[in-house]
């Protein structure tokens, strides 16, 4: 099905897509995929809209989750690459829609990486200000930044059709290609910054794939809540610690991930003589470190670990009393706020925290709210009354939200949207 | 807004293999052909008091589908306990709290479908029907049975089909003709009329 990318065949109308490669939720491709920690893909819109107010679960396995994952920017990546026309027309449709309802995704920039012809490691994209700010996993969508207020789909196309230009001209350019490509197949190690064209490789460049903390090619990726990927024995700690993102050092607040299975089904198939050769190495590296571990064994104690360990604010009550760890937004699902921003002026309002958005002024939120430190901020008060009862009777229908204290605003926003409050309808635990 | 794009992708889906599950779903089209009111048909499973039946199902997409289950209800009249012999309301834990986006309009017709050949009598929707299921089993299954030859039947056989059953029992074959003509093709009537007449 890859193969009919780019032929005569397919110029008019989308390309095929794979199965793998259909978002659960809307049966369409998935678009701005979003990769919750027990490894499932959905659509952005497609995960925020089934989300809940309290507790989530994932639509195909239903393991639960509180926060709001941002979107895999690898993923995002590689569906662009494979099927660029579907990729679009997703894209122009979904944009449509975001007008309408003016409620936007966060935008990617798709010259993210290894555009420029010296192949840039997944690091690239670590934003300047990360070690500031280490509470927000959006942060990291930080460093694409905004043209204008409004998503603009030319611009992506644009960028896209430059770098596959780049692409397929640098490849023949490179001399003694044959070679490499031969030394690829014995120490792909060896290939750093250099184009790896397998055969059925597509223009993917190997560097993209490799995890930003052990700089080799991913091995049983798994996806973080911000979104970043790295290799499972890279991320899970024997301890129960939560994890951090080494990249834009948020936690992992959803428990421990599993391994996406469609990111390393890609990766098998795509890079599949590295992909052995990594798994020979960490199998030896493992088995040096401590006899009875091995990958596979790995694998099982990452899934163990995920069910002892609970996602941080399994209870948002406490976590709101607390007020410690990151929070979960009731009303909009997402993470790590506590203040409104008075002045933002997106409908679906605030959230980020007071430390994020001062981090950065050209940061967008995470439904790409166009904040900037001028913005005024206030508490959220916590409605004792309102979590109670949201909290005690999940089957009760949702009342008006009206003078509902701190809530009232986002959670009014919210309920003027139908599927929120059929959500409710649909939500019990 | 209900996501017409995957209801239609659902419907196409579903319809291409329909000689596999037997499972079909079609617009209503007494509802000017709106995609948020559909018939879904399920064969009765085999080795149940439902083989041989074919079941109608009223859907109903609500506003938030696929975020909101999708409302159904028997339109065929069954015995069951889990399904309301008078409303054809049926009591299934994905169609209520348990629903999830994944799901489809055949996937949940697939779990009414397996509802049918495994009653759940202690949670039931018809307390009648259940306390007949635990308290005298033979007589529930006679009576699914009956419900079954007399409501779901009918449209499974061709004209033929019936003409020929109503033949065998030692009717002639004119008089059949006729009188499946005067009753609109309902076999039970016609036999009804055949034996009274």
């Amino acid at each position: 099905m890859e193969e009919q990318y780019e032929t005569p065949a397919t110029v008019e109308t989308d390309e095929e897509f794979s199965d793998e490669f259909q978002c659960c939720v809307c049966l369409d491709l998935l678009y701005k995929p979003v990769v919750l920690a027990c490894g499932h893909i959905s659509c952005f819109w497609c995960v925020f809209r089934a989300m809940d107010l309290v507790v989530s679960h994932c639509p195909v396995c239903r393991q639960p989750y509180n926060h709001f994952p941002s979107i895999c920017q690898l993923l995002h990546f590689v569906l662009l690459k494979l099927y660029p026309k579907a990729y679009k027309r997703k894209e122009q449709q979904v944009t449509e829609e975001e007008k309408r309802l003016e409620w936007f995704s966060p935008q990617l920039d798709n010259c993210l990486r290894s555009e420029s012809s010296e192949g840039l490691s997944v690091r690239s994209y670590l934003p300047p200000h990360s070690t500031t700010c280490s509470c927000n996993s959006t942060v990291c969508l930080g460093s694409c930044y905004i043209v204008d207020g409004e998503p603009s789909t030319t611009n992506g196309s644009e960028s896209t059709t430059v770098f596959h230009k780049e692409a397929k001209m640098s490849i023949p350019a490179e001399p003694n290609f044959g070679g490499i490509e031969k030394v690829a197949s014995e120490q792909y190690t060896m290939l750093g910054g250099i184009w790896n064209r397998q055969k059925n490789s597509q223009h993917f460049l190997i560097t993209d794939f490799h995890c930003a903390a052990c700089e080799e090619l991913l091995y049983q990726p798994v996806v973080l809540n911000c979104g970043h990927v790295f290799c499972e024995v890279c991320i899970i700690s024997p301890t129960d610690r939560v994890p951090i993102c080494q990249v834009c050092q948020s936690a992992h607040p959803n428990g421990c991930p599993k391994v996406c299975l469609l990111l390393k089904q890609f990766l098998e198939e795509q890079f599949s003589e590295q992909y052995a050769l990594r798994k020979e190495n960490v199998y030896k590296h493992t088995e040096s470190q401590s006899g009875s571990r091995s990958p596979p064994t790995c694998s099982i104690q990452s899934s163990n670990h995920a069910a002892n360990v609970p996602s941080i604010s399994t209870n948002p009550l406490q976590s709101w009393l607390s007020g410690r760890g990151p929070k979960v937004h009731i009303g909009v699902g997402c993470d790590y706020c506590g203040v409104r921003c008075k002045d933002c002026k997106e409908s679906i309002g605030f959230d980020l925290c007071e430390g994020c958005y001062n981090s950065s002024s050209k940061l967008p939120g995470r439904f790409n709210q166009q904040h900037t430190p001028e913005h005024k901020f206030e508490n959220i008060q916590l409605d004792l009354a309102y979590l109670a009862s949201r909290l005690g009777t999940d089957e009760n229908e949702f009342d008006s939200p009206n003078g509902m204290g701190g809530f009232s605003l986002s959670a009014s926003h919210l309920s003027s949207d139908d599927t929120s409050e059929n959500q409710e309808d649909a939500h019990s635990i | 807004m209900v996501d017409f794009a995957r209801v239609q992708k659902e419907l196409h889906e579903c319809n291409k293999d329909i000689e596999v599950s037997g499972i079909s779903i079609k617009l209503k089209e007494d509802n000017n052909n709106s995609l948020t009111h559909l018939t879904g048909t399920i064969p009765g499973p085999l080795a149940t008091p439902y083989e041989g039946g074919n079941f109608n199902i009223d859907i109903v997409l609500p506003d938030g589908y696929p975020f909101e289950p999708p409302r159904m209800q028997f339109a065929t009249k069954v015995w069951h306990p889990n399904i309301s012999s008078q409303s054809g309301a049926i009591c299934l834990d994905i169609l209520k709290d348990q629903w999830s986006p994944a799901l489809t309009l055949k996937t949940a017709l697939l779990s009414v479908q397996a509802l049918l050949s495994a009653p759940e009598p202690d949670d039931p929707q018809d307390a009648v029907v259940a306390q007949q299921y635990l308290r005298d089993y033979q007589t529930f299954a006679a009576t699914a049975r009956y419900w079954t030859e007399t409501f779901a039947r009918s449209s499974t056989l061709g004209i033929e089909d019936k003409v020929k059953k109503l033949v065998e029992m030692g009717f002639p074959e004119a008089q059949v003709r006729s009188t499946l003509e005067s009753v609109g093709g309902d076999e039970n009537m016609a036999l009804e009329k055949l034996c009274s007449g």
